[in-house]
């Protein structure tokens, strides 16, 4: 397990002076650094276990800045990014947002505004770290059902009673209850919105909340 | 069927009832059998007597089939037939039969026998007779029978083929016939069996090989029915006959071909072929007179061995030399038994080809000469018969005729040719004559031709000479004009020859010079190139030149004078237009504006008026000057150098130096120079022109390219503001970085002195740096006076490629330096020179944005160019220029940029030209552009 109190910040800038520069203000406040000189650098250097963020500078030679962020949305890679730029203007702002930049600032650089985004960046790394873990540990679980308890699972979590779901697999009730027993425990839910809550956290693509909704309504409807 | 016997059934009754029943086929059945039997015994019984009729039922029933063995049936009289008793016959019944399985043969032979006995008597008597007859005929009498096999044939006949009269019974004569006669023959044949007779001849071979001819007359044997069983013939022999019709065809074919006019040769070969056919066992030939040389040529002898042949060629025609020569001689026929006996032959070669006998027989012409000789020789010794000589006559008359008529037609021909050819040489001799006179005829043409032409000539040449000619007499009366001098005066010929003295035609003020003239003709003297200005009948003056000879007696009396006049006019018409020409150039010669300079080697030997303008002296004073004396003194040097350099000789360029006046005062000049011949001698002559005003106004021009230069510095300094604003942001950056944690380190409290080292000295380098940029960009920006320095070409590259960079890193553009490996130093305003290189750095960074990352490239080279001058290429891999582009880019106000002023290519090309270089650009096949420009370099360093 990575030590989430041991965040990296990757410096990114061509100008030697100011790769050394940021990284001497960065680890002022007792943050390690990795430097690269390129895009193609940084992409070989970056651990995605270990909290981090980005300081980008836009303008260098090979892959630019904004080239970086798009070939990072390509390959999976969300750290937070900060882009540092000369001179800034808006068309250039709204382009980075909207390749997901984290955060956006101006050379020369105010040190104590920087080391701020820093530090909110890394709490943000942190966090979708954790979120990414309990994912994982939820599709772990899932892995453990077996299809009938997948399918008894998928009902319950789209708001059918136990009576409904008897009726649509053509089971008895009984049965049913000791299959959605079997999804609580192997879940290690403790009640049916916590089971919900997993299901989501395994699968966020796959329940479509608003369907399954106007399916049961359906179906009640049909059976009174 | 049965197997059958044929058998006749042949019954001979007396005549009233004879009936043949013969060929009967009797047996085949035993009902025909019965039936001839019925028949036999019906008329049997009719006619036998009636005690035998018992007898000949017995013989009857004894021959019925039960009787297998063959027995005769004996002989039984038959009686006399009641109805015909004048007849005393005796019949008999001969008959025997032969039985077969089922039927049975009879063969009844009924015979008359009486009085046949009385009849064979009488008939051997005939046929002894008869037999007489046919032994002692002279034909040959011959019977065949349908086979055509002899069974007949007389004495005659056996004699005739040779052939033993046993021999001849059975034999085919056919067989002896000649084969050519083999197709009549069975025409004939054919005929025979048919019952035709007829004649026939025809040609046979003698069982000894010899060949007869026959004539043979045959009669047909033919049984009651017509068929055909044999023939009687008569056989006579016409060989003889035949012979002589043989020759007889020759010997006219022969007088045939004599009237014919057939080559000699062949009707000779014809006389020998009809002697040899004539004679047998003859070799004939024919041997000629030649009558010069008294001996006998072999002519034709196609039977002749060749060595016999050639030994008897040139037998002497002389008594006792042999046949021939006596045949000749004596002019009748000789004939010699045996040669070979005959001393007068060469005897191994005639026993060497056997030859015995030989006859010669002199060939006469009809006057009796003797023309050649006929002979024949033989392998056997004879002498011959009256026929032979009789034949050898007609052979020898033939021979003559043929000679005789063949040398009548040689003569008849020779004459004939000589006549023609007589004919031919007087032909040719007419001819040759006629050729002559025409020849003579065309060349008297010609002759008069000439003379035509000659005549024309000189008259043309007189008339139409480009001078005129004329003749006067004693009392200068005009005798003789030509056109040219007519048409010079616009006169005609008989308004002048005869009627007008000559001194009428002049000018008032040239007559006292004419009667001058004519004083001295008339003493006979000549006179040459005389002026005299005559009237033309318009009124107008003709100046013309004079040259006269005379004529006189043998007394020294005057006849007539010639006179040759030429047209001057046009001559005199020049002369004045040419001094008035010198006078205009002299008044333009003064008046220029220009100083118009003659010098000899420096000594000054005219000037114009305007010299005396520009300088001060006066015209005698630059008389006594040098040319040298007229410069400044710190120019003198230079001129002399470059005279001593040879650039002076000759100035064809313009020379700028500095003159000096008379008062001291300097004046800027330009000068141009160029030798040229001067009464004779070379000299230079030299135009100076006061370029003071000129001078001030290039000042003015390059300290309007110094500011507009500037002006353009500045304009580049705010295109590429971006790229400075970054550059310099960067240090910024870094420091503040730097001191920002430098900060908070002190403010941790944790950092020693040597924990912070690091950042201050960051933020130190970091501050130098932007010191850096912005010291460059004040050289760059500053408003200064322009320094020409002596500068390496390459450091000059560098700097630019350095102020450059900002927009090369804007644009991420990869920049190649090639650059010369010695140094090449230029005398120039540096930061000028940066400046265009920056604008050319920036024009190619900017054709680069649009490229692909990895092929922005820019390329930079120097060099020295095939003058020796410095040389700097700027090529990118942009996308390079229209073509129809490509001559406006120099343009002022042309841009391709959307901010750009459109200056920077015009002013840069104006500051590369005002270095005294080029600044040109190439567009390669491939994309981008190039540009490339040239310096002069720099020859020493001071």
């Amino acid at each position: 397990m990575t030590d989430l109190n041991k965040p990296i910040v990757y410096i990114v800038d061509d100008d030697p002076a100011v790769r050394e520069s940021l990284k001497w203000l960065v680890e002022s406040v007792q943050i390690s650094t990795c430097l690269s000189d390129s895009a193609a650098a940084f992409l070989d250097a970056y651990d995605r276990t270990v909290p981090s963020c980005v300081l980008l500078d836009v303008r260098m030679p090979g892959m630019s800045g904004m080239d970086l962020q798009a070939r990072m949305a390509e390959l999976g890679v969300h750290l937070p990014v900060i882009i540092i730029t000369g001179h800034a203007d808006v068309p250039m702002a709204v382009r980075c947002f909207k390749l997901g930049a984290f955060d956006f600032v101006e050379k020369p650089i105010n040190d104590q505004w920087l080391l701020e985004i820093i530090q909110r960046a890394i709490v943000a790394d942190v966090q979708r770290l954790q979120y990414e873990a309990a994912a994982e540990s939820a599709r772990q679980r899932m892995k453990q059902l077996t299809p009938r308890e997948r399918e008894v699972l998928g009902m319950v979590v789209s708001g059918k009673s136990n009576r409904l779901i008897a009726a649509q697999l053509d089971l008895s009730p009984k049965t049913i209850e000791v299959h959605r027993a079997h999804v609580m425990s192997k879940m290690q839910a403790e009640s049916v919105p916590d089971l919900v809550r997993l299901h989501f956290l395994a699968d966020p693509s796959c329940v479509d909340i608003k369907q399954s909704i106007a399916a049961s309504i359906q179906l009640h409807d049909s059976l009174t | 069927m049965h197997p059958i016997c044929s058998s006749a059934v042949g019954v001979r009754l007396s005549r009233p009832h004879a009936r043949v029943v013969s060929r009967i086929p009797s047996s085949r059945r035993f009902g025909r059998w019965a039936l001839a039997a019925l028949m036999i015994e019906m008329c049997i019984t009719q006619v036998a007597e009636p005690r035998e009729v018992p007898q000949f039922d017995t013989i009857l029933n004894r021959s019925r089939p039960r009787h297998h063995a063959a027995q005769p049936l004996g002989r039984i009289p038959l009686g006399r037939s009641s109805a015909d008793s004048t007849f005393d016959h005796q019949f008999f019944l001969i008959a025997s039969t032969g039985c077969l399985v089922e039927g049975a043969i009879i063969i009844l032979l009924i015979v008359q026998w009486r009085k046949r006995l009385a009849a064979e008597q009488i008939n051997m008597q005939h046929i002894s007779h008869l037999k007489r007859l046919v032994d002692t005929a002279r034909e040959g009498i011959w019977q065949c029978d349908g086979q055509w096999r002899t069974v007949f044939a007389n004495t005659r006949m056996a004699e005739m083929f040779g052939i033993p009269l046993k021999d001849m019974i059975g034999r085919k004569l056919t067989d002896l016939l000649d084969a050519r006669m083999m197709p009549d023959l069975q025409s004939n044949m054919a005929r025979r069996e048919q019952g035709y007779s007829d004649q026939l001849e025809v040609r046979m071979h003698r069982l000894d090989g010899r060949s007869i001819w026959l004539l043979v007359s045959g009669s047909v044997i033919q049984d009651e029915h017509g068929k055909f069983l044999g023939t009687l013939a008569m056989c006579t022999d016409i060989t003889e006959r035949k012979h002589a019709d043989a020759l007889r065809d020759r010997y006219t074919r022969i007088v045939e071909m004599i009237a014919k006019q057939v080559a000699l040769g062949v009707i000779m070969s014809a006389v020998v072929e009809l002697l040899e056919s004539g004679l047998e066992g003859a070799i004939a030939f024919v041997m000629t007179c030649d009558a010069e040389a008294g001996v006998l040529r072999m002519a034709v002898a196609p039977q002749l061995a060749p060595a016999l042949r050639s030994a008897l060629d040139r037998s002497p025609m002389a008594s006792g030399t042999g046949c021939f020569g006596d045949a000749t001689i004596e002019k009748r026929l000789v004939v010699v038994q045996d040669i070979q006996q005959n001393p007068h032959w060469d005897t191994e070669l005639v026993r060497k080809y056997a030859l015995r006998a030989c006859w010669s027989r002199p060939v006469l012409s009809s006057t009796g000469d003797v023309l050649g000789i006929l002979s024949v020789v033989f392998c056997t010794t004879r002498s011959p018969t009256d026929a032979e000589t009789h034949l050898l006559e007609i052979a020898a008359r033939l021979a003559g005729l043929a000679l005789e008529r063949d040398a009548n037609t040689r003569e008849l021909y020779q004459s004939r040719s000589s006549l023609e050819q007589r004919v031919h040489e007087r032909t040719l001799e007419l001819a040759q004559a006629n050729e002559r006179l025409s020849a003579e005829i065309i060349e008297h043409q010609q002759a008069d031709a000439i003379t035509q032409r000659y005549a024309e000539l000189y008259r043309d040449l007189y008339d139409n000479a480009p001078c005129g000619y004329h003749s006067v007499d004693r009392d200068d009366v005009i005798i003789g004009m030509n056109r040219t001098a007519l048409d010079w005066l616009g006169m005609d010929h008989k308004e002048v020859v005869g009627i007008v003295r000559f001194a009428e035609l002049l000018c008032d003020k040239s007559r006292a010079r004419y009667a001058e003239i004519r004083s001295r003709l008339l003493s006979a003297e000549g006179v040459t190139d005389v002026e005299l200005d005559l009237l033309r009948s318009d009124g107008t003056i003709l100046h013309v030149l004079l040259n006269s000879s005379t004529t006189s007696n043998t007394d020294g009396t005057f006849l007539h004078s010639r006179t040759t006049i030429v047209n001057i006019t046009e001559h005199r018409r020049v002369l004045n237009a040419l001094q008035e020409s010198e006078d205009r150039f002299r008044q333009l010669y003064n008046a220029t504006f220009e100083g118009i300079l003659l010098h000899e080697e420096g000594r000054i030997l005219e000037v114009n008026d305007t010299m005396s303008m520009l300088f001060g002296y006066s015209r005698a004073e630059f008389m006594t000057m040098s040319r040298i004396e007229l410069l400044a003194v710190k120019a003198r040097e230079n001129l002399r150098r470059e005279v001593v350099n040879g650039i002076d000789d000759p100035i064809n360029e313009p020379y700028r130096t500095i003159g000096i006046r008379r008062d001291g005062s300097h004046l800027p000049i330009e000068l141009r120079s160029k030798l040229l011949t001067y009464e004779g001698r070379l000299v230079r002559v030299t135009a100076i022109r006061d370029i003071t005003e000129q001078v001030r106004m290039q000042d003015l021009t390059d300290r309007h390219r110094e500011d507009l230069a500037h002006v353009l510095r500045l304009s580049m300094m705010g295109e590429m503001a971006a790229g400075i604003a970054h550059e310099i942001n960067q240090p910024l950056t870094a420091i503040a970085n730097f001191t920002g944690g430098s900060i908070r380190r002190l403010q941790s409290g944790h950092a020693t002195m040597t924990d912070l080292l690091p950042g201050l000295e960051g933020a130190n380098q970091q501050a130098l740096r932007a010191g850096q940029i912005i010291r460059r960009l004040r050289t760059l920006v500053d408003k200064r006076l322009p320094q020409t320095t002596y500068s390496d070409i390459n450091r000059i590259v560098r700097d630019a490629v350095d102020f450059a960079r900002t927009a090369i890193s804007e644009y991420e553009v990869e920049v190649r330096l090639d650059l010369i490996d010695k140094l090449c130093t230029a005398r120039v305003d540096s930061v000028q020179i940066e400046q265009v290189l920056i604008n050319l750095l920036n024009n190619a960074c900017e054709a680069l944005r649009d490229c692909s990352a990895g092929r922005r490239i820019i390329s930079v080279h120097t060099g020295l160019d095939e003058q020796g001058q410095i040389e700097v290429r700027v090529k990118d891999t942009g996308i390079g220029l229209p073509e129809d582009q490509w001559p406006s880019i120099f343009n002022a106000f042309y841009t391709t940029k959307p901010r750009g002023m459109g200056m920077g290519l015009c002013i840069s090309r104006s500051i590369i030209e005002a270095h005294g270089g080029r600044l040109w650009a190439v567009f390669p096949s491939g994309d981008g552009a190039e540009f490339r420009l040239t310096l002069p370099v720099a020859e020493e360093e001071t």
